[in-house]
Order: C-alpha cells, then structure tokens, then sequence
C-alpha cells in the first residue's frame, strides 16, 4: 500500500513540478541576461490567470484556446511594467534590482485583488476532474498537459536561445554586455525582450494551472517562493538546472506533504535547497561567473 | 638577516592553464624586492597566493617563521602582517579618508590611540589635508597612497605593492618611490611588483624576474635588464611560446 | 579639560529635535482622545525598532535579509507559550528569546553568508519559510495555524496584560529610545567601523585583517536579538499571534522596506520610514477598502523610491537641515580643491 502511495506522490509531485520548472525558467531567462532576480515572478502568474479569467468570460473559450490571447497581453503588460519600472534604475546596482522587483511583486499582486476583488473567480474546465489511468495510477489531465506544455515550452526557448539572432544576442549579453554592445548588439532591446519573455512563461503558468487553484492573488504567495528555490537550486542562469530542479523540488514538496505532513511542504523544499546549496554553493548546474 | 618569505615550489593552475610552475624564492627582512615580468608571467598570482587570495595547488609558503596553510585565511594572515595593495586601488568608497585608516586601526588599537596612529599616517602619507574627503573621491594618485596608508594602519612585516606606479606622472612617481623609502625605513619589507622599470631600478635592491609562471632570473635590477634571456621574454625573441 | 562652552555650544540642533519630539512623544497619550491613534503609533514605534534592527546588518552590513520575520516570531512564540502554558512573565521569556534567537541567527549565518546578493536573500527566505513551517507542524506546542490567544490577567505589568493601549504606548516608547541609542552606540563601535568596512570593499576589508564572516556575524546575531525583543513586547500588544501573521514572508520585506523607504543605513531612517509608512497604509486601507491596498500603496511607494530617492525619505530631512542649519564649510575641503587633488562630485 505504501509503495503505492510514494510512486502515486512522485507522479503529482514532477507534474506540479512543471509548474515550478516553467516559472523558474522565465526567471533564469531574466536573471542570465540582466543579472537580476525577479521576485515578481509570482505576481505574473497571478495577472496570467487573470488574463485568462478575463478572456474566458469574454471569449467562453477554453483555457488552452486562449493561450495566444493570454500570450500577447502578457507581452503587452510584461512591456509596460517594465519600461515603466525596471528599465529606470538598470544601472544602478544589485541592491535596487532586488527592491524594485520585491516592490513590483507586492504592488501587482495587490493591484490584482484591488482591480478583481478578493473573491476567488474560477475559469471552467471541462477536464478539471478528468484523469488518465494508468494501471494503479493516476494521472490529473490538467497537470499532465501543464507538463507537456512545459516541455514544448522549454524546448522553444531552448531553439530560441541556440538558433536565433535574438537568442544568441541574449547570450552574448549574458556573458559581457560590454563586449555585446561593441559587437552592435542592442542590449537595452535585448533586456527588454528577455523580460518580456520570462513574464510571459511565468503568465503562461498561471493559464496552466486555473484547473487547479481558483483565480485569486493569493495564489502568488503558493508560487512566490518555490520558483525562487528552484532557480537558486538549479544553479542561477543554467535552464537545465531550472527543469530539472522544479521537478525535483515538486517530487519532494509532494513526496514531505503526502508522507509526512501537508504542514511541512514548504519545510521540506526549503531543507532540500539548504542542503543542496551547502554541499553545492552554485546550485546543481551553476556557472558561478557573474554569480548576483 | 633573518628570512621573512620562503616560497618554496609553488604552482597553481586554473582550469588547465599553469598559471604559476614551481617557483621559489627568498625575502630578507628589511629588503625591497622587485618582482617583474612581462604580462601574464604570473607576478599578481604569486601575490594572490601570498596573501591567501588563492590557494596553490602544491608547494610551501613560510612567512616569519610561521608555514601557511590553506586555513590561514587572507584576514589571519593579515594579522601574521602580510599587507598588500591591488593594482585597482579599492578605497572604502562609503568613508572619509581618515575613516578608511581609522577603521583599520581599531584592529590593534583602542578608540584614542587609533585615533594618534591615524593621525600619524596621514601626515606621513600627505593625505592630512584631505581627512575628511570622501574616499570615494580621490583621483587616481591619491586612492593608491590612500591604499598603501591604509595597509600601514595594518602595520605589516610585508608589504606587497601591486603596480603602484602605473599611471604616474614622474613627479608622482618620484613623490610615491619617496614613500616607498619611508615605508621601508620604518622596517617593513617590500615586495614590488612593477612594469615601470625606472620605479625598480629605483628603489629596488634584487630584483625577480618570472616569465610564464617560471622563475626566470634573480639579481641586481641593472644586472636584471641586462640580461639577455630576461630581454628575450619582454621582446618575444625567439622563444617558442607552448 | 575642555571649557564649558556654553549652553548654546551643547544645544546644537541635532541633538535637539530628537529631544523635542521625545518630548511629543510622551505628551501624545495625554492629548489624545481615541485609542485609534495611540494604536496606530504602538504600530509606528514597533516598526521602527524592527527596521532598526534590520539596519543593523541590512543597512550596516549591506545583507539584505528577508528573514526578520523570523526572530519576531521566536520572541512572539517564546513569549505566549511560556506566558499561556506555564504563566511566566514576558519579562521573563525575552531573554529565552533572545537566546534561541541567537542561535537561530547563527544557524542563518553559517548557512548562508558565504553567498552573496540573490543567493543570500533567497537563502533566508528558506529559513523563515522553514520555521514557519515548522511553527505549523508542531502544532502540539504552538497550536499550530489556529494560533494562540493571549490570556488576559488584568491589569498586570508583569505579565504585560492591560485594559487599554496606553501603557504599551510607554513602553514601546522606552524601546524605541533603546533602540535608538544602541543603534548610535553600534555605529560607533568597532564591529560597527567593520561594518562599514565591509559594505565599502569587502574584498579590501579582508585584506586587511577583517573578519568578514565574523563581523557580519556578530551583526546579524544583534540584529536577530533585537527584533526578538521587540517581537516579544508587540506580540503582547497584539494579544494574538500565528504563523501567518508573525512569520510570513509580508512581514519580513514590510520590516526592510520600511527601513529603505525611510533611510538604508541611517540611524533615523527607519524610525522617519515606520511613521510614514504605517499611518500611509492605515490611510490607503480606509480609502481604497479593506484588503490588498495596504501592500499595494506601499509596493508602490518602494518602486517610488527606488527610482527616484534610492538613500531614502531621511535624504529629504537632511537636504532641509542643511538648508536650515547651514555650517561652516570645512577648510581642509576648500584648500584640497586648490591644489586639484579633489575630484568634483559626480
């Protein structure tokens, strides 16, 4: 019975992975490319599920369908706060990045429960409670297409990042911007592309999990922390790490709450990351140069 | 004269490329040492591992007395009185001259006798009319005497001075050598790393010459410039370059 | 021995304005009708005293922690379940506090301080998150998620229960004055100047003998100490406490944005930031309604910040001292522009 319940845990836990893999990529994007970590990760997610409530009551279609419209108003409000926000104190050292983002996240969560009210909307699904059977297990539709979706997701970045002008812009600006901006490369372009592209991965994790949680701001604070670890984990700027670290760190949220105590999930995620960190300071795939 | 350095077989190696290969060599107290070499001979690597900033990956290093470990961090083995300078000068951007140099001196000294010993570096490093500057403000000259002001608050044994010299008028540079005989006739050794070589012939007693992370040659500084095989590594000649 | 020179010569402004709003301070609760305000300001003060606190390393040190948190909610916890369970004065339970918050504290710090910047930050949000957790799990001990209720004694200074709000008043009022002090006595202390140090050039500092490791440490084990105390003495204000509301990542950046909004590494900073900011949060809850828009102003006004006045509200007050109290210009600065040694300011 036990054996059971373990690998029934381990399938949950790298499926909600996903999740945190994919919002974890967005911020490695932004962090290997600005060099800045983006607290507000969680905060996006949040404005992704709202954009996909709205269009749902405004469209019917479901979730999945609406993931081009969710697409480019992420793109548009990734844009605005960024020009409005982030883009003016770039240069102005680590310490402002770190509380700038921290500001944005409480600022746009908030303004979330402001603008929609506290009450938790739902966006309906049809496969909300369907499930694959496979054999003693179970596999959640909704979590099972996240996860795909995910991989499809990293798998463009991935193309983007080795085979496209703009990919290999972002990298060259990862490794010395200085030197990018001789070679002709727009680096003010760049960072705001990145941007927009890591907020929109996180946005498109919110659309992801509507089946699961309610549309509520609250839900930034679940998907607030753990993304952070699992970037920090992975190794700050290696997507690998990103990947693989969200799953691993799901595994082990679902594996602590399911066996030991629901209580003690973001315990086990953040004792995980302790141990990781002490034994690996660079995080499993880190680099470590220009380390934040 | 006791021997206050002993460096004895040091090599390190960064991911595959041998930055410094088994070298060795002597400090006497009360000497000023140069250590030059063309760029990329390994002369700020030696210093770095003197100093505790990095680890060499086999050989000993014996300062005073004392064989120096990889525990020895860079801050004991200040308090051992290894000093030294970097070639960026790295002034405490957030304080006042006098501040940098106090806030040092409190290590050995209570709040009033700090305060005479502050004193008394500035006036001997001419810095006493910009005390309550702003480091952060200094122009370039004057970061690096405020650099080596500092490290005498530490009140080393050795003193290693990375290029102290570069960037220098010949007026400075003569003002900063002056400095450099004072610091040495206080009692502290000097090791010098310099591309300038007026600089060295200067001031220096013996002088090292290391080119690629190898020993090269020891002697005079004159005797050290003469040398063909030390004229050959500046120029290139015609060593084959592995 | 120095002359008495006078009265006038002790009495220079700076130290006279603190006073004078000393003086305010304890004159408010006699003047003041509602028990509103004198809440608002229990809140200001305790603000105060935990982005004081948070300076400490925060500030000082250049570490910015997210795990203040924490320490509140060890002194908070020490004191309600030593006061509720076992009846044991708050007076009592602070330096139990203060001791696990010590150790805590040294935990963190071996745990994290070879990290820098992102890493460290993240870092501590692991530990607060971790012994919110834990608070949750070992619900036996801290009745868990429901949280605890204070027991009410009557009016009892030993056991830090009242009536009314006006004797926390008091002794917040103490506190912050402790804490004011010691934060200006800890400037001028040597791990204080080490401090700075650090924050300058970490790298140079270490060269030339500091012990960074040991220095940041001894800050962040005062700064955990102090936020404990503090926590302790609010958390019988508050008369409730849980998981949630003492341990949540929201407190912990609500703690350091104060400090910053107000003044990172200033003395006067976090108490300017705490008075400005709580009563601000007070009044956008009242206009904009209930939830959310207390985080929602204050996230703002840290992006404000941030952009336009990176050092702080406190910046303002002292471009206006300046402006009121000119002094004299310094004459070694003027002779060091003359002979072109002196770069102008950028």
């Amino acid at each position: 019975m036990k054996t059971w319940v373990v690998f029934q845990s381990l399938i949950n836990g790298l499926l909600s992975g996903g999740v945190y893999s994919l919002v974890a990529v967005g911020i490695t994007i932004i962090f290997g490319v600005m060099k800045m970590v983006n607290f507000a990760a969680g905060a996006y997610l949040v404005w992704g599920m709202y954009f996909t409530w709205l269009w749902h009551t405004v469209t019917g279609m479901s979730s999945y369908a609406l993931i081009p419209f969710v697409l480019a108003s992420m793109i548009v409000f990734g844009l605005i706060t960024f020009k409005s926000t982030i883009r003016q104190v770039i240069n102005t050292g680590d310490t402002s990045l770190i509380l700038i983002t921290v500001g944005l996240s409480f600022f746009l969560q908030n303004l979330a429960e402001t603008i929609f009210g506290t009450s938790p909307l739902t966006v309906q699904s049809k496969i909300k409670l369907a499930s694959l059977k496979l054999g003693k297990f179970t596999l959640g539709y909704p979590r099972l297409i996240a996860f795909g979706v995910m991989l499809i997701l990293v798998l463009a970045v991935h193309v983007l990042l080795n085979k496209t002008l703009i990919g290999r812009s972002m990298r060259a600006t990862a490794e010395k911007p200085e030197v990018a901006k001789m070679l002709g490369v727009n680096t003010d372009r760049v960072y705001t592309f990145s941007f927009i592209l890591g907020v929109t991965l996180a946005g498109l994790s919110g659309l992801l999990v509507t089946p699961l949680y309610y549309v509520s701001a609250t839900v930034g604070n679940t998907f607030r922390i753990a993304p952070l670890m699992v970037v920090v984990l992975g190794g700050m700027g290696s997507i690998k790490g990103a990947l693989i670290g969200g799953m691993l760190v799901g595994i082990v949220e679902q594996l602590v709450s399911t066996l030991i105590s629901a209580d003690l999930g973001t315990a086990g995620i953040c004792i995980l990351f302790l141990v990781v960190l002490y034994l690996r300071p660079r995080g499993l795939f880190g680099k470590g140069e220009r380390a934040a | 004269m006791k021997k206050l350095l002993e460096v004895n077989d040091l090599s390190i190696s960064f991911s595959g490329i041998k930055a410094v290969q088994h070298l060795s060599f002597e400090m006497e107290q009360g000497e000023i040492l140069a250590l030059i070499g063309p760029n990329g001979s390994g002369k700020s690597t030696t210093v770095n591992m003197i100093s505790g900033t990095y680890t060499p990956d086999s050989g000993e290093i014996t300062f005073d007395g004392h064989l120096l470990h990889k525990k020895n961090s860079v801050a004991k083995r200040s308090h051992l009185g290894i000093g030294r300078t970097f070639q960026t000068p790295k002034p405490f951007g957030n304080l006042t001259v006098y501040e940098n140099i106090f806030a040092i001196a409190l290590q050995k000294y209570g709040f009033k006798e700090a305060h005479d010993k502050t004193k008394k570096i500035l006036e001997m490093s001419r810095l006493d009319c910009f005390s309550s500057i702003p480091s952060s403000k200094l122009s370039i000259e004057k970061r690096k005497w405020l650099d080596l002001a500092r490290v005498l608050a530490t009140e080393p044994k050795l003193l290693m001075m990375d290029e102290v010299m570069a960037g220098l008028n010949p007026n400075e540079m003569d003002e900063s050598l002056e400095f450099v005989r004072e610091i040495n006739r206080m009692g502290i050794s000097i090791l010098f790393i310099e591309h300038v070589m007026r600089a060295v012939v200067s001031v220096c007693t013996r002088a090292i010459v290391l080119n690629e992370g190898r020993f090269l040659f020891c002697g005079t500084p004159s005797d050290a410039l003469n040398d063909p095989a030390v004229i050959a590594a500046y120029i290139g000649g015609e060593k084959v370059k592995c | 021995m120095t002359k008495y020179r006078g009265f006038k010569a002790y009495a220079t402004p700076k130290r006279i304005i603190p006073l004078v709003l000393l003086a305010m301070m304890l004159v408010i609760p006699s003047i003041a009708k509602s028990n509103y305000s004198i809440t608002i300001l229990v809140n200001c003060m305790a603000f105060a005293i935990f982005g004081l606190a948070w300076n400490i390393i925060g500030g000082y040190g250049g570490q910015i922690s997210w795990c203040s948190a924490a320490f509140v909610a060890i002194g908070a916890y020490t004191n309600y379940i030593l006061s509720v369970d076992y009846s044991i004065s708050p007076f009592l339970s602070m330096p139990l506090g203060m001791l696990i918050s010590y150790i805590m504290a040294t935990i963190i710090g071996y745990g994290t301080f070879r990290l820098h910047g992102a890493y460290f930050s993240i870092a501590t949000i692991a530990f607060a998150e971790s012994l919110r957790s834990a608070i949750q799990y070992f619900s036996g001990f801290t009745k868990g998620t429901a949280g605890i209720y204070l027991t009410y004694r009557g009016e009892n200074l030993w056991a830090l229960t009242f009536s009314s709000d006006r004797p926390f008043y008091y002794i917040m009022l103490v506190l912050l004055v402790l804490a004011v002090l010691f934060s200006y006595y800890f400037t001028r202390s040597k791990t204080g100047h080490y401090l700075n140090c650090i924050k300058g050039d970490e790298v140079a500092a270490e060269s030339l003998g500091i012990e960074t490791f040991m220095v940041k440490l001894r800050a962040f084990q005062i700064s955990a100490m102090m936020m404990s105390i503090a926590g302790c003495f609010y958390a019988s204000f508050l008369t409730y406490i849980s998981p949630l509301s003492t341990c949540s990542l929201d407190l912990s950046i609500k703690i350091g944005v104060v400090a910053i909004i107000g003044g990172i590494g200033t003395i006067w900073g976090p108490v300017l930031g705490a008075f400005i900011v709580i009563p601000l949060i007070e009044l956008a809850g009242i206009l904009l309604g209930e939830f959310g828009s207390g985080n929602l102003l204050y996230g703002l006004m840290l992006i404000l910040i941030v952009i336009f006045k990176p050092k702080g509200l406190f910046t303002l007050l002292t471009a206006l001292y300046s402006k009121l109290f000119p002094e004299n210009k310094r004459p070694e600065a003027s002779e060091a522009v003359k002979e072109g040694h002196y770069e102008e300011a950028s």
